[in-house]
């Protein structure tokens, strides 16, 4: 995102950027412009959540399980968990 | 110092999903610890000033108390251990959207003073965080209202324009709403 200020980060860029910025793998002047961003764009912010909990079941699957798709209710608790964590180590 | 969190309804953060704990009857909430070095935006409990509080605006505004370690972060601040002391009452009931109507219409007197050349684009975007404004979208209202103010200058100026206009914007929250 090469520093890119919050007025000129537009949707698409930060849909591009999501994993990205998932897998911290930004400078953290481009992780506040991004937030900012996100915070006031709601859109944005599901599609955040979207990907956090899509990631997280994929961790979830083991290579030995057959390639099933996952039920509804594997996604929605899957989705729980990941709301309900935090503690420890992380950004709050 | 007083420092402040903006954070969902139900005291959760917006960005991490992290449920708070809430201040219990007569008593304090919980204190919150990070472990790990703190780290913008990777690690511990990013709090705000007065000054900054329009660049994290969202549905509830909590007093915080902070302790330990202390990182300057950009328009925040990260801290070792913290706790919600009490939701600012002034951001409850019709707080947010006065701050948003206020906005939009201060960017819009901006914009009526600017040249026409620029001021077509900040007019739209104005007209706009009105209407979000009147919606109840509190945090998309504020920001376009920014953009707008933003987009009367230059592209070189531009970051500091909206940078300018969210000092406005936080000004007036601690002014009116915190009452400082």
């Amino acid at each position: 995102m090469k520093s890119r200020s919050v007025v000129d980060l537009v949707c698409q860029e930060v849909v591009e950027l999501v994993t990205e910025y998932l897998g911290q793998e930004m400078s953290p002047e481009d992780r506040v412009r991004m937030e900012q961003h996100l915070l006031a764009c709601p859109p944005c912010t599901a599609h955040l959540a979207q990907v956090r909990a899509t990631l997280a079941l994929a961790r979830e699957l083991r290579e030995d399980e057959p390639a099933d798709a996952p039920g509804e209710g594997d996604l929605v608790a899957s989705f729980r968990r990941w709301s309900r964590s935090g503690s420890g180590e992380g950004p709050r | 110092m007083k420092v402040y969190k903006f954070l969902s309804a139900g005291a959760t953060g917006p960005l991490s999903g992290f449920c708070w704990p809430v201040p219990r009857p007569g008593g304090p909430a919980a204190w919150v610890r990070a472990e790990g070095p703190l780290r913008l935006c990777a690690n511990g409990t990013h709090v705000c000033r007065a000054a900054e509080l329009a660049h994290w605006i969202h549905d509830e505004l909590w007093e915080m108390e902070i302790d330990g370690e202390q990182l300057e972060g950009i328009d925040c601040l990260v801290v070792r251990r913290a706790r919600l002391i009490r939701p600012v009452d002034g951001w409850l009931g019709d707080g947010p959207r006065r701050f948003a109507e206020t906005s939009a219409r201060h960017a819009a007197e901006l914009a009526a003073e600017a040249a026409p050349e620029r001021a077509a684009a900040a007019r739209a975007l104005a007209e706009d965080a009105l209407s979000a404004a009147r919606e109840g979208f509190v945090s998309v209202s504020a920001f376009a209202s920014a953009l707008a103010v933003a987009r009367l200058g230059e592209p070189s100026e531009q970051d500091g324009l909206y940078r300018r206009e969210r000092a406005w914007q936080s000004a007036w929250i601690a002014r009116v709403v915190l009452g400082a």
